[in-house]
């Protein structure tokens, strides 16, 4: 009974997410769609921190810098081909682009690299340095990019349109939900694999008992690095995404309450299950959503929402749905 | 001359002003074992630590198998065949145990980049570890999480993890398991170094004297029992004899962890002024039957009283606060905190001794804490670290005290401080229930005995019946 519920909520939920559509059509309510585009991208996000940070224990407070990486990448190269200016002064072959298969891919390259860089830094210190360290990177790109009047600033990059792509109408509300929904199934899948292979076996044995993998032989900070960076690429696919979603790329996707509530939604879900992440992402999002339409002062409820699911839903909501049994 | 499998020349390394290691020089040629054996503070811990990787030496070489390891990374050391075990016990507790053995296994089947194969499906690790599992004896537990295991347990899957490795050399830091584990050789003998306890030789420093100074500070001390053995000797071997107090009564208790149940009908009884044993081999539910006095497991059935009060279901500080003071298994003292500050963060005297512990009474019966009152906690050998612990239980002056595997892999000439100090609290008046696989001792100690047996008690009388019965010894503890 308790394992089926383990077995059958996965799928279950797909489904219900892959109805999405159907019901904002039955009920003719469109911002459905986009209320729930907006879960499923950041689900994906939150799905990426809770690989590292459920089953790795790499307690990252810097999530937001591959976001951003992700979304100004999009933004970056979006800006210039509406201007027709070249992405450096003076070489006019590298000029931005809107073609999807360019941009996305590029996108979750240049997180990854991010990742790799500020992984290779923080990944030698542990506990609450690693969650100082990669907080301070994180907030140093924030800074950077309000800086940058060249790419809007604070006001950030608007796009006219969304990255097109061959056979799929990005334009399209539903279209697109679903290439996101796709998206994030598949991360999903290859997570699951991944954790239940040998290279997760080394992540959790890490997270459990350091100092008996170092005698064990695993040069443990290759493999912790290797999960960042995925981490990281994974991240900036869903910056991609949400500076697509929003046609719009805000400095704001690089601002700490970002990695924050990324953390809230895997903490929420239950952590180290990753479809927990995805539970906590549509909470919190529909909580907020909801609590929004009746007070503006959404958060005083908020806040005392989440504490008590800490305290008495300690595997998170996830956990919860799904009982005991691992 | 060839040179051996492991070489060490001039090694040097100091910790502040202390020189734990002084020129050491040390050749193991393949196929042999040695022991390394010394005091407390004799340094071999330090040793031990240098040769896997853990601690830099300051000055010297270290070299394994005709290349010089002396910079190189503990996992590249291990890699290298140059494989440990751990002094305090090190599994991963929320892998079942086969899955502890299996990790051990893929450390030494090349790269862990491995994404998409489920690695609880993959035979290379799953049967190999099977294999290791049967030989030390652990095959029927594979599917029970690490932690779960009992402490004996888990130090047969430490060794089945660290013989995984096909190691060319073990190096084994203080493996005596009490209720011994399986002998090394059954798994293929590999060559090695043994850091073990064995006896006092000196190692270039001077040995402690480990032993109480004066226990004139200890005589019986008023509300206590009649100076003589009278009342010993009147009480009947299973009960306790009108007229004496009753400190500690577990009555049908049953208890577990998750859904597997560990006590089953657990009945047990320490009177005031009495030392209680509670015997058995790995395994048994020892461990579990003092969480279960201490309220850090509750017991589902049953019920425990201590000193006429109901504490099946009170939480652990307040059963302490009540007066039981406990001695955990792996000592579990403050690291950060010094000696001193160790043995006064929890001092009190809630129950109005007449003569309470102070910090003064507690350096008589330890002198040996005396000499190290300021050092941290994590500074401290095993031995020391040991009888901070007993200090620190009796510096709430507990009404019992409680001890559990207290001298678990620790040499005999700490032991037997350890004994040696039972023996005055005894002499003292104080109640005492003592946990553990140490016979000999434990035959002239206590008053009254328990032996567990897969989570029953199955025998309980005094030390003169227990004595006389070898067959139960043999059965039930694998004594001959």
């Amino acid at each position: 009974m308790v394992i089926d519920r383990h077995r059958w909520l996965p799928p279950i939920g797909l489904a219900a997410l892959a109805l999405v559509p159907v019901v904002a059509a039955l009920t003719d309510d469109p911002y459905l769609v986009t209320i729930f585009t907006r879960i499923v991208v950041l689900a994906l996000a939150a799905v990426s921190l809770d690989f590292i940070l459920g089953y790795g224990a790499m307690v990252s407070f810097g999530h937001a810098a591959f976001i951003g990486a992700g979304a100004y990448t999009v933004g970056i190269l979006g800006q210039h081909a509406i201007m027709g200016t070249p992405i450096i002064p003076g070489v006019p072959a590298l000029t931005g682009t809107t073609a999807g298969l360019i941009a996305w891919p590029l996108g979750v390259v240049v997180a990854a690299l991010l990742a790799l860089f500020i992984g290779a830094l923080s990944l030698r210190t542990r506990g609450i340095h690693f969650i100082m360290i990669t907080l301070a990177f994180a907030q140093m790109f924030f800074f950077l990019f309000i800086s940058m009047e060249r790419y809007g600033g604070e006001d950030g990059i608007v796009l006219w349109q969304r990255n097109t792509l061959p056979l799929i109408d990005t334009g399209n509300a539903v279209h697109y939900y679903y290439l996101c929904l796709a998206l994030l199934a598949a991360c999903v899948f290859i997570l699951q694999r991944i954790v239940r292979a040998r290279f997760g076996r080394v992540i959790r044995g890490a997270a459990e008992n350091e100092r008996r993998m170092h005698a064990l032989g695993f040069p443990v900070y290759r493999y912790r690095l290797a999960a960042f960076t995925l981490a990281g690429a994974i991240g900036g696919l869903a910056g991609v995404l949400l500076a697509n979603l929003d046609t719009y790329v805000s400095p704001e996707t690089l601002h700490w309450t970002q990695s924050g509530e990324l953390m809230i939604m895997v903490i929420l879900g239950g952590m180290g299950s990753l479809h927990g992440a995805v539970v906590g992402a549509t909470a919190l999002v529909l909580l907020e959503e909801t609590l929004a339409t009746w007070t503006e002062h959404w958060m005083i409820i908020l806040g005392p929402i989440l504490i008590l699911v800490v305290l008495f839903a300690r595997r998170g909501l996830y956990g919860w749905l799904a009982g005991r049994a691992r | 001359m060839s040179e051996g499998l492991l070489a060490v020349r001039d090694l040097h390394r100091t910790f502040g002003a202390v020189r734990a290691c002084d020129g050491v020089d040390l050749d193991i040629q393949p196929g042999t074992l040695h022991a390394i054996i010394g005091p407390n503070g004799a340094g071999k811990s330090t040793l031990i630590g240098q040769l896997a990787g853990e601690i830099r030496p300051d000055s010297g070489h270290i070299r394994f198998a005709g290349q010089d390891i002396t910079r190189m990374p503990i996992h590249e050391r291990a890699r290298a065949g140059l494989a440990r075990s751990f002094q305090v016990t090190s599994v991963f507790p929320g892998f079942s145990v086969r899955e502890n053995v299996a990790l051990a296994v893929q450390a030494h089947a090349g790269h862990s980049f491995r994404f998409w194969r489920r690695a609880a499906r993959e035979r290379a690790l799953n049967e190999p570890a099977e294999a290791q599992l049967a030989e030390v004896g652990l095959g029927a537990r594979a599917d029970v999480p690490a932690g779960e295991l009992a402490h004996g347990e888990q130090r047969q899957l430490e060794l089945a993890m660290t013989l995984a490795a096909k190691p060319r050399m073990l190096l084994l830091d203080e493996p005596m398991a009490p209720g011994g584990s399986p002998s090394v050789g059954a798994a293929g003998r590999p060559e090695g170094t043994r850091h073990d306890p064995a006896g006092g030789t000196r190692h270039g420093r001077r040995v402690q004297s480990l032993r109480p100074r004066d226990r004139a500070h200890l005589r019986p001390c008023g509300h206590h029992r009649h100076a003589g053995g009278d009342s010993c000797q009147r009480r009947s071997p299973c009960g306790v004899s009108r007229g004496e107090r009753l400190m500690l009564r577990l009555d049908g208790v049953q208890a577990g962890y998750g859904t597997s149940q560990v006590l089953f009908d657990v009945n047990l009884e320490v009177a005031e002024g009495e030392v209680a044993t509670l015997l058995g081999r790995n395994g048994m539910g020892k461990t579990t039957t003092v969480r279960a006095i201490t309220g850090l497991n509750r017991a589902h059935s049953g019920r425990i009283e201590f000193a006429d009060a109901d504490i099946t279901r009170a939480p652990p500080y307040r059963i302490a606060r009540l007066g039981i003071g406990l001695v955990p298994e792996g000592r579990r003292i403050f690291p950060n905190l010094s000696v001193r500050e160790n043995l006064v963060a929890t001092a009190a005297n809630r129950h109005g001794a007449a003569v309470p512990w102070n910090l003064e009474r507690v350096f008589d019966l330890l002198p040996a804490l005396a000499e190290v009152a300021d050092r941290s906690g994590h500074a401290l050998s095993g031995g020391e670290q040991q009888m901070v612990a007993i200090g620190r239980a009796l510096m709430t002056n507990p009404r019992l005290l409680v001890l559990d595997e207290a001298a678990e892999g620790l040499a005999p000439l700490v032991r037997a401080t350890i004994w040696d100090c039972l023996r005055t609290l005894k002499a003292a008046g104080q109640s005492i229930l003592v946990i553990d696989q140490n016979l000999e001792a434990l035959l002239e100690l206590g008053d009254r005995h328990y032996i567990m047996e897969k989570g029953r008690i199955v025998w309980q009388g005094d030390s003169a019946a227990l004595g006389a019965d070898s067959a139960l010894l043999h059965r039930h503890l694998g004594v001959s």
